[in-house]
């Protein structure tokens, strides 16, 4: 059904947005499907992802604890965006050069989303001013906003930004690749996914930055094989972010929905062991587990009274070890 | 070329008998050596209670047959490999929640808050899979931690191979193996309420005191 809604909004949008198809381009509409069924596969896995035990009872509290205390919430939010999903700090700890691909594909991404989807749905165009051939002014739907000298930085930023994305994603592929291809800690537990996601950002810039080239140096030579083959990476592209790896990009918005639950959550009560006393966690994420775990097969209830779920990791090691321990006769 | 001790007919196994840990932190030191995780130790090496015991408390993950901790993560980040390695959380999908961390009943999965994301034990599969023995076996001076055949081991060892644990009614079974003497006795009650092993009186002085 959300797929279905999804796909009904971009719709919408297109049709609104160019102001009843008239400045939607029609050449682009290989890449208006390739949206279509973008916008629908993710918001189908989005929904089943949503549907899992634990996932509903996580989506559930983040925004139960957003609405706990909205007005504080609402204003920790940028900052929230900017280290959790912008800055990406969590990646610098761990790696630098992890870190620098991430914010080089990550970002080529943004700028090129940023252009060809409004550019794909006719929510932008170009138009030139009055006579001068020159100059251009550029339209929200029917809005006209910036006008630019062709000649000048500016717009050779603006007509050359989807090559600028293709430099930063093609940037970080290569760091990536190199890890993939070098660490012998990552190419143990790599996957086909893996290098597959970076195959096909590859192959959506190079094949991008090929039009460049025959438009600038080749007098256009090969540019329609190039334009097909282009369009091929792009739309294949869009149809895989729903089911491959790259699906992270819309689950990891998630991670503001655990922040949110964890500052409620030490708030609240703390959980404390059965077996040392301590506390331990969140009483409300434990409370939470003992009802998410029967859901996925899982009875940890002791016989007699109380649940296994509410010993502390720690104690948890002890008490496999003590049990063990005494299943052992002596010197072994 | 391998550079493995292990061949692929070989099928070795891990062995955790923490009854022989001598808590000497060997394994804490070459946990952070593993490639998949370095810099990061992700075993625990803790004392049980320091004031009444010398037991101490090694554990690695044990590569549960149905790992509670990937059911319970909302991101499902948590994978199994055909072999029936547990992974660490993948990292592009783990959002940091800690329900892994909470829901293992062995206690093993690690939050480490600097990278906001699970880490654990993953059987060295940068090693493993080239048939060399994980880095916390390869170190274990006590064997506590042990890497090899069935065959090696029943040669070798005293003791039968066991994996089968209950947690209050929840019976778990994992691909890591430990120790015990009665094989017969069922599962390993973790909630026993066991406070006192042998290590506590290993030489039966206790016992002699009182009969005299």
């Amino acid at each position: 059904m959300w797929g279905v809604v999804g796909v009904a909004v971009v719709v919408a949008l297109t049709f609104i947005g160019s102001d009843r198809l008239v400045w939607f381009d029609a050449a682009l509409v290989g890449y208006l499907f390739g949206v279509i069924f973008a916008v629908f596969g993710v918001a189908y896995r989005y929904a089943v992802w949503l549907r899992r035990p634990p996932t509903a009872m996580l989506n559930r509290r983040g925004w139960e604890a957003f609405r706990q205390r909205k007005a504080r919430n609402i204003a920790a939010l940028p900052s929230l965006v900017a280290t959790h999903l912008l800055t990406q700090g969590f990646i610098r700890r761990r790696s630098r050069a992890r870190w620098l691909a991430h914010q080089l594909v990550f970002w080529g991404c943004i700028l090129a989303g940023l252009v060809t989807i409004p550019l794909t749905l006719g929510l932008l165009h170009f138009e030139s001013v009055g006579q001068q051939a020159d100059r251009y002014q550029v339209y929200v739907s029917r809005v006209g906003t910036l006008r630019f000298d062709a000649e000048s930085i500016l717009g050779w930023l603006i007509f050359h930004a989807l090559d600028i994305a293709a430099v930063l994603v093609l940037a970080g592929v290569f760091i990536f690749l190199r890890r993939r291809l070098r660490d012998p800690g990552a190419m143990a537990v790599e996957r086909s996914g893996d290098f597959l996601a970076l195959a096909g950002l590859f192959a959506v810039s190079v094949s991008g930055l090929f039009l460049t080239v025959s438009s600038m140096w080749l007098e256009g030579r090969f540019y329609s094989a190039l334009n097909t083959i282009h369009a091929l990476t792009v739309i294949l592209g869009l149809m895989y972010l729903p089911f491959g790896k790259l699906f992270h990009i819309f689950q990891r918005p998630g991670n503001l929905g655990v922040a949110y639950n964890k500052r409620a959550n030490a708030e609240g009560e703390p959980a404390v062991c059965r077996r040392c006393g301590e506390p331990f966690a969140s009483a409300q994420q434990i409370a939470d587990l003992k009802e998410v775990l029967p859901q996925v097969g899982f009875d940890y209830s002791i016989d007699g009274g109380g649940n296994y779920q509410d010993t502390c990791p720690r104690c948890r090691r002890a008490l496999v070890t003590l049990a063990q321990s005494a299943r052992v006769g002596g010197f072994g | 070329m391998s550079r493995g001790r292990f061949g692929i007919d070989d099928s070795p196994v891990f062995v955790i008998d923490q009854s022989r840990c001598i808590g000497c932190e060997a394994c804490v030191q070459a946990c952070a050596e593993c490639g998949t995780h370095r810099g990061q130790s992700l075993i625990h090496l803790e004392r049980v209670d320091r004031a009444t015991s010398t037991q101490t408390a090694p554990m690695v993950c044990m590569h549960c047959e149905d790992p509670t901790c990937a059911q319970v993560c909302p991101a499902d980040a948590i994978k199994q490999t055909e072999e029936g390695i547990v992974q660490s959380a993948l990292k592009p999908r783990c959002i940091g929640c800690s329900n892994c961390v909470l829901a293992c009943p062995f206690g093993v999965p690690k939050y480490v808050a600097d990278f906001d994301q699970m880490m654990k034990c993953d059987m060295c599969t940068d090693r493993t899979s080239e048939g060399l023995t994980p880095m916390c076996a390869s170190v274990c001076p006590s064997e506590a931690l042990w890497y090899g055949t069935i065959k090696e081991f029943n040669d070798t060892r005293s003791g039968s191979l066991f994996r089968d644990f209950m947690f209050g009614r929840q019976e778990v079974r994992t691909k890591v193996y430990t120790v015990i003497d009665d094989a017969l006795g069922g599962p390993l009650d973790v909630l026993a309420g066991v406070t006192r092993t042998w290590l506590d009186d290993p030489f039966g002085l206790d016992h002699v005191q009182a009969t005299s």
